[in-house]
């Protein structure tokens, strides 16, 4: 096997267990984004293929080489960190040509990689600056170019977007998935956010407490999630039965049934006017959740509006209802212009597009 | 894919067992260091107390105790600290308000002017008091010459900076926007600072307080020239004792009580540093505004009070006087420094003394550096065993012994126990390398003081991203840890070199008559009679001083930003 290949994988600080027999593979040239909420062992796993960390169980190898033993800087395992980590007392030339120095490449070999690498994240001709003058972007532009620099085997990204704002960080995890492939670069990503890792990689790992719940393509891993847990990570908001299957609903999976049906508008006798002030949860409270004689089933279900917002020009309507799970908040869509009044009730029903089944 | 040289994966078990070894050797070179001469003097004049005729004899402690002598001196020790201490601080935190916090042009000369007196010779105060106090001096209406206010004073006059410093070190960076919040909710500018920004200092500040009780509870050369007949303090009686009535029991047990006072001090001082370290997280940026001379007009007075008069006009007053001879003005006493003094007070002239000092002081640095930056090395790792991170800490603390502990008791304690070290026929007291010894054993904790928060402060992230880059354990010691370091080590070389050139309670005991260092030959001036010597005294200081301010100015050069302590 070619590539990476992590068998039984067990790393422990202290006592505890942070990653707990994982085994997995990555082929070369390939990105696979390791996908988890924080505090789920995917930096330590991380950390470990890099050999920062020591193995407490299992083995790590590329290209069937037994890295233990091997020490962090003759893997030739790069890095990059979630805050950079620049050499403050180098400009952003010194910092890309760190590696080269230590392979020992001449003065012009550096400075021809340092241009093309530059050139690679966008910041032809930012060599003679001094890192302290970056923004939080160009940081992390400069430190993906210091670690593609050295050619490493395999790199490693520990959360390297996650320290910058939204706008900036759906920019630079397309321009990173561009550099990653200009590059021909294998890589391990390590994120927690869905869209993100679905952005930049070839496969997804999705991790939880210390294990591998399932590693698919992106795509696959949206239409068939193996757990819940995994289906709840990517976003999906809650399940129903269906036809002896688990259904996902996902952010898009219920829609509120058009046209609303008719004496639904609101609850206590007491309208909502226009322009009112949006009410509080507290104004609908669970008691009053579910309209007497609704009945659930394949059709829809019946739901009381909490409130409405517009997102990218889509209302998102967050109802008050019981899917079989208990009574839940979750949000539907609704179609541009038929926003329903806060308070009323109102008939949501699943859009198959939407949802998955889970397994 | 094709230009890395990647290497085998075979384990490189040579390679890691010699970096491993390294480190090991790394801690144990200090710690032979600070062993053989350090604990041991120390330990062996100690015991010299407590044995009698080959058996333990406490009854020393019983027969000190019961002097009233000792609990007057004992007295007298607290006394002068706690009055050294509360004055220091006082007057040291409006201080650290105006060169801190506040803008004006001229700050950075104020700020190395404050900074100058920490790093003068103990003797040179002294001598500089004198002259401002003595009845022949501008201040002598006073009365105050050998007196326990003039004691006092340059006490104040030493510890001001370390306040100053450490206080407004942390002032510069508290967030301005808490007292900000406070004003806003209707406090006044009093009550502002009271309520939060006070507070927020009170780490730094008992920090200081106990540093600076400890350097006034040791005190030793300025009590020594400046104190009255008879004035005595644990330090100074231990030298008496040992010296000139050889009752080594009493020095011993005297040892013993200083050396309760000193760890009492330090753990004060360590508890307040690592609340000090975690308050610093809550911080953020410089933010110092011009300065107001309406609103700002009281720290100002007082700032301007302390700089002018007690801390540059003792300096001015020595600068003229040592201009002063028998019949009006004139340079005689720069010209008599080639001499030994008047009735041959001295066994080398003047300049062979400085010349010795720069010698031993050189030394010294050398030692020092090279102990104190092993262990500031070794400290600021981070092992993952959590023994390993102990036994660091363990380290850290013991290094900081020699801070408190009386440099008598060490120069003591070199005389009896390095005539044959280990049983080696190697007599260390001969062979000139006894007071550049001595003299690194004292600046070794100011050198890991500096150097550790720097090193410390390096994310040890930064050490791995470059591992991943394929630098060796090795280079990623040049190349991340030594440039970070590189200006605070400039600084700890300086400081090293300032304080060598200035020790003088261990020199006193172990520098020959023609191995005299300066402080040594300032004090021997002093003391004997004759206008001659005494002009002399006053030039030799201006020297000694000129030598410590140009080393230490030369040292603030080379650092950039200011992490470490002092």
């Amino acid at each position: 096997m070619a590539g990476l290949e992590v068998r039984g994988a067990v790393v422990r600080y202290d006592g505890t267990t942070a990653v707990d027999d994982v085994a997995l593979d990555v082929a070369r040239g390939e990105v696979l984004a390791l996908l988890g909420p924080s505090g789920c062992g995917k930096s330590s796993l991380l950390r470990a293929v890099a050999g920062l960390e020591p193995l407490a169980g299992g083995t790590v190898r590329w290209d069937g080489d037994d890295l233990a033993g091997v020490p962090v800087h003759r893997r030739g395992f790069g890095l990059m960190f979630q805050d950079g980590q620049l050499f403050a007392h180098q400009d952003v030339a010194g910092n890309v040509a760190y590696g080269l120095r230590v392979q020992g490449l001449d003065r012009a070999a550096r400075a021809a990689r340092v241009g093309d690498l530059l050139d690679v994240v966008g910041l032809a001709g930012y060599g003679d600056r001094s890192v302290a003058t970056l923004s939080g972007g160009e940081k992390q532009r400069v430190a993906l170019a210091r670690s593609l620099a050295p050619q490493p085997r395999l790199l490693l990204l520990d959360e390297p977007l996650s320290a910058l704002d939204r706008a900036l960080r759906e920019r630079l995890a397309t321009d990173l998935r561009a550099a990653l492939l200009a590059t021909g670069t294998t890589a391990v990503f390590v994120t927690h956010d869905h869209d993100e890792a679905f952005t930049v990689a070839d496969r997804v790992a999705v991790m939880d407490a210390g294990r591998l719940l399932q590693v698919a393509p992106p795509a696959t891993l949206w239409a068939a999630p193996a757990t819940r847990t995994v289906a709840r990570f990517l976003g999906y908001q809650a399940f129903v039965a269906d036809d002896g299957h688990d259904l996902a609903v996902g952010p898009a999976g219920l829609r509120v049934a058009d046209p609303v049906p008719d004496g639904a508008a609101v609850p206590h006798g007491a309208a909502v006017p226009d322009g009112a002030a949006v009410p509080d949860d507290a104004a609908v409270p669970y008691d009053a959740a579910v309209p007497d004689g609704a009945v659930p089933g394949t059709d829809g279900w019946s739901a009381r509006v909490v409130r409405s917002v517009v997102r990218r020009g889509r209302p998102e309507v967050t109802v008050r209802v019981d899917l079989g799970e208990g009574v839940r908040d979750l949000v539907a869509l609704a179609a541009p212009g038929r926003v329903p009044a806060d308070g009323a009730a109102v008939r949501v029903e699943l859009d198959r597009e939407g949802c998955a089944v889970v397994g | 894919m094709t230009t890395r040289r990647h290497l085998p994966g075979a384990p490189r078990a040579g390679r890691v067992l010699a970096w491993r070894t390294g480190w090991v050797l790394a801690a144990v070179v200090p710690l032979a260091f600070l062993g053989l001469f350090f604990a041991w003097p120390v330990a062996a004049l100690v015991a010299r107390g407590f044995v009698a005729d080959g058996a333990l004899d406490l009854g020393g402690f019983a027969d000190v105790f019961s002097d009233p002598r000792t609990w007057r001196i004992i007295g007298t020790t607290l006394g002068q600290a706690v009055v050294g201490t509360v004055a220091s601080v006082l007057l040291g935190i409006p201080g650290a308000y105006v060169l801190y916090r506040c803008d004006f042009p001229g700050r950075a000369l104020v700020r190395g002017l404050v900074t100058v007196p920490f790093v003068l010779p103990t003797v040179v105060v002294g001598v500089a008091f004198r002259a401002l106090l003595a009845t022949s001096g501008p201040l002598g209406f006073l009365g105050l010459d050998q007196t326990f206010t003039a004691i006092v004073l340059a006490l104040v006059f030493f510890n001001y900076t370390v306040v100053v410093r450490t206080v407004g070190g942390l002032w510069e960076r508290l967030d301005p926007r808490a007292e900000q919040a406070a004003r806003s909710l209707g406090a006044s500018p009093a009550r502002a600072f009271r309520t939060v920004t006070l507070p927020a200092l009170t780490p730094a500040i008992a920090s200081a307080a106990s540093i600076v009780f400890l350097f006034c509870a040791t005190a030793f050369g300025i009590v020594l020239v400046l104190g009255p007949l008879g004035y005595g303090t644990v330090e100074t009686e231990i030298y008496v004792q040992t010296t000139q009535f050889l009752d080594l029991r009493t020095a011993s047990v005297l040892s013993v009580v200083q050396l309760v006072v000193v760890a009492a001090a330090l753990l004060v001082a360590n508890r307040a540093r690592s609340r000090r370290e975690r308050a610093l997280h809550l911080t953020s940026g410089t933010s110092a505004r011009s300065l107001d001379l309406r609103t700002d007009a009281a720290p100002l007075a007082v700032t301007a009070a302390v700089v002018l008069g007690l801390l540059a006009l003792p300096l001015g007053t020595l600068l003229v006087r040592s201009f002063e001879v028998p019949d009006g003005w004139g340079l005689d006493n720069y010209r008599n420094l080639g001499t030994t003094g008047g009735a041959n007070a001295l066994s080398v002239t003047v300049w062979e003394a400085a010349a010795n000092s720069l010698r031993t002081a050189a030394l010294a640095t050398l030692f020092a550096v090279a102990v104190g930056g092993l262990v500031a090395l070794v400290v600021s790792r981070r092992p993952r065993a959590r023994a390993g991170r102990r036994a660091l800490a363990v380290l850290d603390s013991v290094f900081m012994l020699p801070l408190g502990v009386s440099a008598v008791t060490v120069g003591f304690g070199f005389l009896i126990t390095l005539d044959k070290p280990l049983g080696l026929d190697v007599d260390l007291r001969t062979s000139g390398l006894l007071v550049p010894i001595a003299q690194a054993v004292v600046a070794v904790p100011l050198v890991v003081r500096v150097l550790l928060p720097v090193l410390r402060a390096i994310d040890p992230r930064l050490r791995e991203a470059a591992a991943t880059l394929g630098a060796s354990p090795g280079r990623v010691l040049r190349t991340v840890d030594l440039p970070v370091a590189a200006p605070p080590l400039g600084l700890a070389i300086g400081f090293a070199f300032a304080t060598s050139l200035g020790e003088f309670g261990a020199t006193s005991f172990l520098a020959r008559p023609d191995t005299a260092t300066l402080p040594v030959v300032i004090y021997r001036l002093i003391g004997k009679p004759g206008a001659e010597n005494y002009g002399m005294a006053l030039a030799a200081s201006v020297v000694l001083a000129l030598l410590t301010a140009t080393v230490m100015l030369l040292a603030e050069r080379l650092r950039g930003d200011r992490t470490g302590e002092f």
